[in-house]
């Protein structure tokens, strides 16, 4: 008897301490979740931070609302928002960071800070750049959601259906810090009162120094991983005439016979293919024929001539200089980027369409 | 020999040293050991496993030889007053591990989750928890750390969500680095392995002893692959550079994981970790109020006593250090004596009893 008594006692006695921990609780309905960040420098240091979050509306709309403040830190920044703000503001739920174009090529280095140090935000935050004024651009609606939400679900929704390359902070972080491959991200613009996708942005370093345009998505997608999908392109076969084709599985491998020398590097590119849409007559099997070597012919000529883009810029967003350190016990990071404007580096593209729909 | 009913099966050896070992090194290792070796990391892991498996086997000829714990070996062979200041290092030292582990484990709790969280409150929390186990007995305590080897064990699928962002070409290419470099990171991984020193506390309760060393080896095997496990991912995940800058990259891969049900899935990997490090804490204790009880030779009735105060110095000393830095040098010191008295002192230590018996043998042979 004196045993269990002892025992209770024991169990009983953690959950009386356990109200005194001074554990800070937040409850969703008293906070405001950030779901947006977007920054950008208004002189040297200073930097113009608009936030983003969602307002629910009793009728269960959600409305999308803004707040703009000037400071040096971020961390400040919110705070100044705090005083403007009913609920005090968390990141938790941050989904997307937006960098204004001229601070994107002024360097992102230092605003990276407050999104790794922070334990609250997740590695999963979508980053984008942004052309245009983040203030105007964020305080007009564009779905039936708040924008953070919005832009994340246009990200992610790209990201997944292959038309963009794999992107968010960890990935972002990953190339910045490593040694052979230089970040890239999504760029987004307002047009027509619609946000939408209209470049990649590549980085050297923490500052975007150039940008490849939506045509050449399709080519940047399927050299960047090892195994594609998903990816569509359309395809010129004559004037005015064009072939939409779909991606099923794309296999890229590099040969480097000779790494860390200016030797040849060979990129090899295994695509299938399927015809989705045509509009010259009824697709036959010289037709085929045609598309595929007129693809193959594509992939080669415009990935060789983005490569070259990239080699003058001295910029390596595909991650060659990372294929280069993996094969060699000799690398050494300042003698590869003096070496990898000049190495000549081809595409050979292998296509084959493999169906065409379930017409002729 | 202790008595048979408070004896446990030789196949909980396992589960004791593995417990002892897993604990809040997982978190960081990857940086301390990368600092010199980089992608050939994992090979520091490996070398450091097989040096730890070396050293159980050294210490299973020791403790086979006498069937006694360390504390009466060192009465044997040194006498009370020298054997029992080299037994008090070793109790200050497996004290110090119990401190490490949970002193580490508060200040991931607060820089991750609560950074107001009342470090007096939960450190006594976790210690009667400690307590509990402690004066229950041995058996007790093996018990909690075959449970906390067995039901925390999900959370290493859990380091499966980052395999979609991994590049496992930063394996490549393989010794790239010198043996120097090898070599150095192999030492500091040994420090992920300590803690099994327990082993030479609590042999003499193992039923059978000698079948339990099949056990011991597996546990630190199982170790080991759980550290290879981890680091692959994280050589794969991270870049080189950028996992210098994470303090806690095992604890930054799962800022990746998305779950529908939970935002931050650091909340329920570290909640559920408090199951992986209390083993810790309550066999490092055992193993000193035990280690207490035989030098003073104190009646086990007094079990409580020595149990609260030293459950009270971890709760000071807990209290007492502060910030990254001071937890750091702890760690440092903790480490340093680790390596000393289990890579060099224990090996002597065989040598000079298997020396000494010769000689006495010599000696009555003459006589």
């Amino acid at each position: 008897m004196r045993k269990l008594k002892r025992m209770v006692q024991i169990i009983l006695l953690p959950l009386f301490l356990t109200g005194c921990m001074n554990i800070d609780q937040h409850i969703l309905d008293d906070v405001q979740l950030i779901t947006g960040a977007a920054y950008e420098y208004v002189d040297d240091d200073t930097i113009e931070l608009t936030t983003v979050f969602p307002n629910h509306q009793p009728d269960g709309s959600v409305k999308n609302e803004t707040l703009t403040t000037t400071a040096i830190l971020n961390k400040e920044n919110r705070d100044k928002q705090s005083l403007q703000s009913e609920k005090p503001m968390v990141s938790g739920k941050l989904e997307v960071a937006l960098y204004e174009r001229n601070t994107a090529e002024k360097g992102i280095l230092e605003l990276l800070d407050t999104l790794s140090r922070d334990p609250s935000i997740g590695a999963n935050v979508y980053m984008a750049i942004l052309d245009g004024n983040p203030k105007e651009v964020l305080n007009k609606q564009y779905g039936n959601i708040d924008n953070g939400i919005f832009l994340s679900n246009l990200i992610e929704q790209n990201v997944e259906s292959g038309l963009i390359h794999k992107t968010n902070l960890h990935i972002f972080k990953y190339k910045l810090y490593a040694e052979g491959i230089d970040p890239m991200l999504p760029i987004i613009e307002q047009k027509e009162g619609k946000l939408n996708i209209n470049a990649i942005g590549l980085f050297e370093e923490d500052k975007l120094v150039d940008q490849i345009e939506q045509e050449k998505f399709f080519f940047m997608t399927i050299l960047l991983e090892r195994k594609g999908q998903k990816d569509t392109y359309a395809l010129k076969t004559k004037e005015e005439k064009k072939a939409s084709i779909v991606n099923i599985k794309s296999v890229r491998k590099y040969d480097i016979p000779k790494p860390m020398t200016n030797s040849e590097i060979k990129i090899n590119i295994n695509l299938k293919a399927i015809i989705r849409e045509y509009n010259d007559g009824t697709l036959n099997k010289q037709k085929i024929k045609k598309v595929e070597n007129a693809l193959k012919e594509e992939i080669e000529t415009k990935s060789e001539e983005m490569i070259q883009q990239f080699q003058e810029k001295g910029i390596d967003p595909l991650g060659i200089g990372e294929e280069v350190r993996t094969r060699t016990r000799q690398w050494d990071q300042k003698k590869w980027k003096e070496l990898y404007p000049d190495i000549k580096i081809t595409v050979q593209a292998k296509v084959k369409i493999m169906e065409s729909g379930v017409i002729e | 020999m202790e008595e048979k009913e408070f004896q446990i099966s030789p196949f909980l050896a396992f589960y004791l040293v593995h417990s002892v070992q897993l604990g809040v090194g997982v978190f960081g290792f990857q940086r301390t050991i990368m600092k010199s070796a980089g992608n050939d990391a994992w090979i520091a892991v490996i070398g450091g496993g097989i040096a730890v498996s070396i050293i159980i086997w050294v210490m299973y000829l020791l403790l086979n030889k006498h069937q006694k714990d360390l504390i009466q070996i060192h009465r044997d062979l040194f006498g009370k007053w020298i054997g029992g200041f080299l037994s008090l290092i070793w109790i200050i030292y497996w004290l110090m591990i119990g401190i490490v582990v949970l002193r580490s484990y508060i200040e991931i709790v607060q820089v991750w989750l609560f950074p107001m969280i009342n470090i007096i409150m939960f450190s006594i929390i976790l210690l009667v928890l400690v307590y509990y186990c402690v004066t229950g007995g041995f058996q007790i305590v093996t018990g909690i750390s075959f449970l906390g080897v067995v039901i925390p064990f999900y959370i290493f699928f859990t380091f499966l969500y980052p395999i979609e962002y991994t590049h496992f070409r930063n394996l490549l290419p393989i010794w790239n680095h010198s043996l120097k470099d090898v070599t150095i990171s192999t030492k500091d991984m040994m420090l992920g392995y300590l803690g099994f020193s327990t082993l030479l506390i609590y042999y003499p309760y193992i039923k059978h002893p000698k079948k339990s060393q099949k056990w011991a080896h597996l546990g630190n095997l199982l170790t080991g692959v759980i550290y290879l496990f981890i680091l692959i991912i994280s050589i794969g995940f991270f870049s080189e550079n950028q996992i210098n800058r994470h303090t806690w990259p095992t604890l930054s891969l799962w800022k990746i994981v998305e779950l529908p049900f939970v935002e931050r899935f650091e909340y329920i990997g570290i909640t559920s970790w408090v199951l992986i490090i209390l083993p810790n804490i309550c066999i490092s204790v055992w193993a000193s109020a035990k280690g207490v009880h035989t030098i003073f030779n104190i009646k086990p009735q007094k079990v409580v006593v020595v149990s609260v105060v030293i459950l009270l110095i971890l709760l000071g000393s807990t209290i007492a250090i502060e910030g990254r830095e001071n937890i750091e040098k702890l760690n440092k010191y903790m480490s340093l004596l680790g390596l000393w008295l289990v890579f060099v002192y224990i090996p002597l230590l065989t040598l000079l009893s298997f020396l000494l018996s010769k000689i006495r043998r010599r000696n009555i042979e003459k006589a």
